[in-house]
C-alpha cells in the first residue's frame, strides 16, 4: 500500500510538472558516508564496482579521497563520453568516444593520433569479405565495446552502464538481431543519458528502437484502423512492462494486466517497420539485408524503394494501459507516454531501483537496504539525470559502503578490471589488442550475447555460482601472462615484427616515500587495485605468498624450506604468524624490487615478478567479489 | 488465460519450487535405490509441445478440426480438415498408446520408438508456474538441489553452459555445496601441471595458497561471499583429479558418435552444437564420474521461445533433441554401450507453455499449460491425462475457447506431482520432501503418477 500511495503522489507531482528538473546530484534518500569513512578503500570500492577499476593513477585516487565523497563522486561517475579524471586521455581517442559507432570507425581507420598495428586495426573492420560478399563483423563491435570500457580517453563507467542497458535491461541479442542495430540502440541510450534525459525517456526510446523491434518481432505488427484487425504478438507487450520497468501486473491484478494492459500494449506496438537500404559497403551483404536505424514512424519509402506504412498501420486511437489512456499518433509517441506512466507505477517504483542496485552494487540486499534504495529512487525519478543522481547517491551512501554489502563480479568485471588496473598505456592495446575477447568467451561472457537471452547476461550472483568461471580464471592465470604481458609485438601480415611495446611497471606502481619500490608496498598496492579489498582480507597468508613471488620469484614453501624436507607441509595463518616466519616474511617484504633499474635484464626480471604476482592475485577468492567490509 | 506472473515464474517454478525456509529437507528418505540418476532436460523458452504431439484427424476429429483452425495461419495453409489431414500425413507419425492415438512429429524418430517400446511416458495438462517463486530472487534453492540434499551423499551435475538455479541447494550461503558445474568434464580440473609462462610458479603457489586458505576458511565471517569461491576450488581440486583419472581409465577418448553431435558436419551434428556438447558431457559424467556422486543431472536446450516463425524452428529443435541419431538418441545409445543407461531417466520439461492459438507472426505466445515427457528403461510407457481435451474447444470454466486468441492448455496436474513422482523413483519418499506441497497440489482426475516408473 505504501508503494501504491507513493506512486500516486509521485504521478500527480510528476505529471503536473512540480518536480524540479535540475538540482543537487545527491539523492536525499541515501545517507552519505561520513568524511572520515571516505578513505582510499571507499574510493577503490567505487572504482571497482562502478567503473571496472578505472584507468587512474594513485595520485588521482588520493585526490578523490581528499575531495570528500560528494565532490569526488561527481568527478568519478559521469555519463560523458570521456571522463578526464577516470580515464585520462592520452591521444585522440576521446574525440571518438561519443559512440561505439564513432569509436569503431576511429579504430578501424587508425584515426586516433596514435599508431595502431595493422593487425589490430583489422580486428575493427566493419565489413569482412566472404567470397564475393561481405558480412558485418559482430566481433568488431564486441571488441569496440571492450575498447570503450578499457581505453584511456573513454569512460569505463559509461560503458558499464551501456552494457547493463543493452545486455541486461533492454536486451537484444546478436543471436537474433543484427549487430549494427544493437550498436545503434546502445549508442542512442548512452547519448540520452549523457544528455541528462530522465530514465523513462531512455527506456521509451529503447523500446522504440529498431534493435528491440527486431529482437521481439513487433517490427511486423500492424493494425488495420478500418477493420480493427490486429496482426502481431504479445511478446514484447509483456516484456516492455516486465523487463524494462519490472511491472508484473500484481498491483493491477492479473485479470486487468493480462486482459487489458498486455493486449493493448500489443496493439500499441504496431507500425514499427524497419527500413532497409543498399549496403553501405557497396558489396552485397552475405545472406542479409542492410537494416537501418532509427525507425521512421511515418508512412514513407525506404532506401530500397519499399513502402512502409508505419503511421497508417499503427493503432491510431488511444489505448488504455496501466489504468491510463495512452494517446499518440505513432508507436513512438505512445511508447513515450506509456513510459512516463510506467516508471511511476507502484511495481516499478518498488522493483526497478532494487534491480539496478542488485546488478551494480549489492548481492546481499536486505529489507532495510531495499527500503532506502526505493526511497532514494522515488525522490529523483522523473527528473533530469535521475539515474545519475541515484547512482551517485548510492555510490557515496552508507548503504553501499556497508560491512554487509558485497558484490560478486561477473566475468566482465573480473577480466576488464584486471586489464584496466594493470594496463599502462593505450599503446599496449594498439600494439596487440590486449583486452581479451577469447578468455571472456571461455566464460560465456560475450558482449551482446546474453547468456539468459532476453532475461540478460551473467549477473554477479550467477557468475559466483558458476564453478566453470572460477576454473577458467584460475587456469588462465596459471597458463598465460593474462593482463601482465612483459613485452608485446606488432607484426605485419608475414609475421615480421614491426615494433614492440614493453611493460614497465614503475610507470603505474607508486614508489614509497623514499622513492624506492619495496616488495611489501608493491604487493599491497597490487592487492588493493586488483581486488578492491580494504585490507580486511589481506592477511599474512596472502602477504607471505606475494612476498615470496616478488622477492624471490619462488614459492613460499621453497623460501621457508629450500631443500623441501617437508614437501607436503601447508603453511597456515597461525604458523606464519609465529615469530620466525613472520620475521622472514617481513624481510621478504622489505626487499627492494628493481622496477626502475637502469639495467634492462634486472628490470625485466622485476617486471616478470610483478606479472606473476598479478596472476596470483587475480585467481585468489578475493578477486571474485568486492566487499563493503 | 495466462497470468504473466505465472508465466514468469515458470522458469523459476520448474527450476525452483517452494520451500519452507526453516525446515530441514534432509529428512529420512526411504533408502535411495542405488545408482539411479534423474536428468532434467529443460527446454528453455516455453516449448510448444502441441507441435510435437498433435491430434489424430481420425481419432480426435472434432478436436483436430478446431485445433487446426486455431493454428493453420502459422503455416500459411488453409484451415480445413483436409489440409490438416495432408499435413498430418506428411509430417507426423501416428502412435497409439492405450486407447489414445495421436501424431508425433516425424523429426522425433527416437522418441517415437521409445513411445512405441514403452520407454516413454507423456503427462498431459501439466500446470507450470509457482506462486511461491520470486521473479527476481535467484539466490534460491531448486528442486534438483533439494533432491540432492535430501539424498545426502549425492550431487547435482549440470552440463549446461551456465549454472541453473535448479541445482542450488537449500542452505543459504552454501547453495552450491552439492552442485557441480561440468560443461566440459574433460577440462574440469584446476591446472596443476602446466608450466605456462611462469615455469609453473603461479600454479604451485596457488595450489599451496588454497590448501592453507581452505584450512583457514573458518577465519572468514560466516556470511563472507568468499566461501562460495572457496567451495568451487575445493570441489574442482578434489574432483578434478579423480575425474581425470577415471576418464583416462574408463573412456580415454570420447565416443565418436557423441563427438560428432557438436563437431560433426552439417546434417550429422546438431543444429544446436551446445546441446551436442552437453550430451557428450553428460555421458562422461555418468560413465566415468563416480567421484561426482551424480544422482541428479541437468541439461538444457534453448530457442523454444517461438513467437515468430515457429514451425521450422520447432522442427529443428525437435530433431536435435528427439531425432533418431541425434541428441538423446546418441547419448542413450552410448550409455547403453557402456552399460549405464538402465538406471537413467530423463524428465523433459519446459519453463512455461504456449498458447494454442497461433499469433499472426507465424508463432505462438506464452501460455501456462504444457506436457512433460519422461523417458527411460524404468518408465512404464503410458499417457497420464487427456492428450487433447475436447473441453478446450468451447473453453473450460475460466478459459478461452479454441477459436479465441489466448486459448491455452489448462493445467490440471501440477508440476510438483510430476517431478515428485520422479524424485520418488530416485529415492522412495523424497518427492514429498522436495515438494512439500505436492499432496495439496492439483492432479487430473484419473491420473496415478505413482505407476509411471518402476
Amino acid at each position: 500500500m505504501r508503494s501504491v500511495a507513493l506512486g500516486t503522489i509521485l504521478a500527480i507531482v510528476f505529471l503536473t510538472g512540480l518536480v524540479p528538473t535540475r538540482g543537487s546530484f545527491a539523492a536525499p534518500g541515501f545517507e552519505t558516508v561520513a568524511a572520515s569513512a571516505w578513505n582510499r578503500a571507499a574510493v577503490e570500492r567505487v572504482l571497482q564496482v562502478f567503473a571496472y577499476g578505472g584507468r587512474v593513477s594513485e595520485a588521482q585516487i588520493l585526490k578523490w579521497v581528499a575531495l570528500g565523497p560528494t565532490p569526488a563522486i561527481q568527478e568519478m561517475l559521469t555519463f560523458a563520453p570521456s571522463n578526464p579524471q577516470l580515464a585520462p586521455p592520452v591521444d585522440a581517442l576521446a574525440e571518438a568516444a561519443g559512440s561505439l559507432r564513432q569509436l569503431q570507425s576511429a579504430l578501424e581507420s587508425s584515426d586516433l593520433g596514435g599508431t595502431l598495428c595493422p593487425s589490430v586495426q583489422s580486428w575493427f573492420a566493419s565489413f569482412v569479405p566472404a567470397g564475393g560478399e561481405v558480412f558485418y563483423s559482430y566481433n568488431a563491435v564486441q571488441r569496440t565495446w571492450l575498447a570503450g570500457a578499457h581505453l584511456r580517453g573513454a569512460n569505463p563507467f559509461r560503458h558499464k552502464i551501456g552494457l547493463w542497458l543493452s545486455n541486461y535491461l533492454m536486451v537484444s541479442s546478436l543471436q537474433v538481431t543484427k549487430i549494427h542495430l544493437i550498436r545503434d540502440h546502445y549508442d542512442a541510450a548512452l547519448q540520452r543519458l549523457g544528455d541528462g534525459a530522465p530514465f523513462w525517456q531512455v527506456l521509451a526510446e529503447g523500446a522504440s528502437s529498431a534493435a528491440i523491434a527486431f529482437e521481439y518481432g513487433h517490427r511486423l505488427g500492424t493494425f488495420n484502423n478500418a477493420t480493427g484487425k490486429f496482426s502481431g504478438s504479445e511478446d514484447f507487450a509483456r516484456e516492455f512492462h516486465q523487463l524494462f520497468f519490472k511491472i508484473n501486473g500484481v498491483a493491477d491484478g492479473a485479470a486487468y494486466h493480462e486482459g487489458v494492459t498486455i493486449p493493448n500494449t500489443a496493439r500499441l506496438l504496431t507500425g514499427m517497420g524497419i527500413d532497409k537500404a543498399p549496403p553501405p559497403s557497396g558489396v552485397p551483404l552475405k545472406g542479409d539485408n542492410w537494416w537501418t536505424t532509427p525507425i521512421d514512424f511515418t508512412d514513407h519509402v525506404d532506401g530500397t524503394g519499399a513502402s512502409l506504412l508505419n503511421r497508417s498501420l499503427h493503432h491510431q486511437a488511444p489505448l488504455e494501459i496501466l489504468g491510463t489512456t495512452i494517446a499518440g499518433a505513432t508507436a513512438a509517441e505512445k511508447l513515450s507516454e506509456l513510459a512516463r506512466v510506467a516508471i511511476l507505477h507502484p511495481e516499478s517504483l518498488d522493483n526497478l531501483p532494487v534491480e539496478i542496485v542488485r546488478f551494480l552494487g549489492d548481492d546481499n540486499l536486505t529489507a532495510p537496504k531495499m527500503d532506502r534504495i526505493r526511497q532514494a529512487w522515488a525522490e529523483v525519478v522523473g527528473t533530469e539525470n535521475d539515474l545519475l543522481k541515484f547512482l551517485r547517491g548510492y555510490a557515496t551512501s552508507t548503504t553501499f559502503h556497508s560491512p554487509d554489502t558485497f558484490k560478486y563480479r561477473t566475468p566482465f568485471d573480473h577480466t576488464i578490471t584486471a586489464w584496466n588496473v594493470t594496463n599502462l598505456a593505450n599503446n599496449e592495446f594498439y600494439t596487440t589488442y590486449s583486452v581479451p575477447l577469447a578468455p571472456l568467451g571461455t566464460m560465456n561472457a560475450m558482449p551482446f550475447v546474453p547468456v539468459f537471452r532476453i532475461f540478460g547476461h551473467q549477473t554477479g550472483l550467477s557468475s559466483a555460482n558458476d564453478s566453470a568461471i572460477f576454473r577458467s580464471v584460475y587456469n588462465n592465470a596459471t597458463a598465460t601472462m593474462g593482463p601482465a604481458d612483459s613485452e608485446v609485438a606488432c607484426r605485419d601480415s608475414r609475421g615480421a615484427v614491426m615494433w614492440t611495446w614493453r611493460r614497465e611497471w614503475w610507470q603505474i606502481i607508486p614508489p614509497n616515500s623514499r622513492g624506492i619500490y619495496q616488495v611489501g608496498d608493491v604487493a599491497r598496492w597490487l592487492w588493493q587495485r586488483l581486488t578492491g579489498d580494504s585490507g580486511a582480507n589481506y592477511t599474512i597468508l596472502e602477504r607471505a605468498h606475494l612476498a615470496a613471488i616478488l622477492a624471490r620469484r619462488t614459492s613460499l614453501a621453497k623460501v621457508i624450506d629450500p631443500l623441501r624436507r617437508r614437501p607436503s607441509t601447508v603453511y597456515r595463518t597461525h604458523e606464519l604468524q609465529r615469530e620466525s616466519l613472520s620475521s622472514l616474511i617481513a624481510t621478504l617484504e622489505s626487499t627492494r624490487l628493481e622496477l626502475k633499474s637502469p639495467d634492462q635484464a634486472t628490470r625485466s626480471r622485476a617486471n616478470t615478478s610483478v606479472a606473476m604476482a598479478v596472476n596470483f592475485i587475480r585467481a585468489t577468492p578475493y578477486a571474485f567479489a568486492v566487499e563493503g567490509r | 488465460m495466462i497470468d504473466r506472473r505465472t508465466v514468469l515464474r515458470g522458469t523459476a517454478a520448474l527450476l525452483l519450487a517452494a520451500l519452507d525456509g526453516g525446515r530441514s529437507l534432509r529428512v529420512a528418505c526411504a533408502q535411495a535405490a542405488s545408482g539411479r540418476i534423474i536428468v532434467n532436460l529443460m527446454l528453455i523458452g516455453g516449448a510448444d509441445l502441441r507441435q510435437l504431439f498433435v491430434p489424430h484427424p481420425d481419432a480426435q476429429p472434432e478436436y483436430a478440426a478446431a485445433f487446426w483452425k486455431a493454428r493453420a495461419r502459422m503455416t500459411g495453409q488453409r484451415d480445413d480438415i483436409a489440409t490438416y489431414r495432408a499435413l498430418f500425413s506428411a509430417q507426423y507419425t501416428a502412435v497409439a498408446m492405450g486407447a489414445t492415438a495421436f501424431g508425433v512429429h516425424n523429426g522425433a524418430g527416437w522418441l517415437i520408438s521409445r513411445l512405441r517400446d514403452g520407454g516413454a511416458a507423456i503427462v498431459a495438462n501439466v500446470r507450470t508456474g509457482d506462486p511461491h517463486a520470486s521473479e527476481y530472487d535467484y539466490d534460491r534453492d531448486g528442486w534438483g538441489g533439494r533432491l540432492a540434499y535430501a539424498l545426502s551423499e549425492a550431487n547435482v551435475v549440470s552440463v549446461s553452459p551456465s549454472p541453473s538455479v535448479f541445482a542450488q541447494g537449500p542452505i543459504a550461503n552454501n547453495r552450491n555445496a552439492q552442485a557441480i558445474q561440468a560443461p566440459e568434464p574433460r577440462q574440469f580440473a584446476l591446472d596443476e601441471t602446466t608450466a605456462g609462462p611462469f615455469g609453473g610458479l603461479v600454479a604451485s603457489t596457488l595450489t599451496d595458497y588454497y590448501a592453507a586458505r581452505q584450512l583457514d576458511a573458518a577465519l572468514l565471517p560466516a556470511n563472507s561471499p568468499f566461501h562460495r569461491i572457496l567451495g568451487h576450488e575445493r570441489r574442482l581440486r578434489a574432483l578434478g583429479r579423480e575425474l581425470n583419472a577415471s576418464l583416462a581409465r574408463v573412456v580415454p577418448q570420447r565416443p565418436e558418435p557423441l563427438r560428432l553431435l557438436y563437431q560433426g558436419p552439417s546434417g550429422i551434428g546438431l543444429a544446436d552444437t551446445a546441446f551436442g556438447l552437453q550430451c557428450a558431457a553428460l555421458f562422461d559424467c555418468i560413465v566415468a564420474g563416480e567421484a561426482l556422486k551424480m544422482r541428479v543431472g541437468y541439461m538444457e536446450h534453448g530457442n523454444w521461445d517461438t513467437h515468430v516463425n515457429q514451425p521450422p524452428r520447432m522442427a529443428t529443435n525437435i530433431a536435435d533433441v528427439f531425432g533418431a541419431g541425434k541428441g538423446l538418441a546418441t547419448l542413450t545409445q552410448e550409455l547403453a554401450r557402456f552399460g549405464a543407461a538402465r538406471d537413467v531417466v530423463f524428465v523433459i520439461t519446459s519453463d512455461f507453455g504456449r498458447q494454442i492459438v497461433a499469433n499472426t507472426q507465424g508463432g505462438t505466445d506464452h501460455g501456462s499449460g504444457s506436457y512433460s515427457i519422461v523417458i527411460g528403461d524404468a518408465v512404464r510407457g503410458a499417457i497420464f491425462g487427456e492428450m487433447f481435451p475436447v473441453r478446450e474447444i468451447t473453453g473450460a470454466p475460466g478459459a478461452r475457447p479454441l477459436d479465441t486468441f489466448g486459448a491455452e492448455i489448462v493445467g490440471l496436474t501440477s508440476f510438483e506431482r510430476v517431478l515428485g513422482a520422479v524424485c520418488d523413483w530416485v529415492a522412495a519418499g523424497s518427492g514429498d520432501v522436495v515438494f512439500p506441497e505436492r499432496s495439496a497440489s492439483p492432479l487430473e482426475p484419473g491420473v496415478d503418477l505413482a505407476t509411471m516408473l518402476t
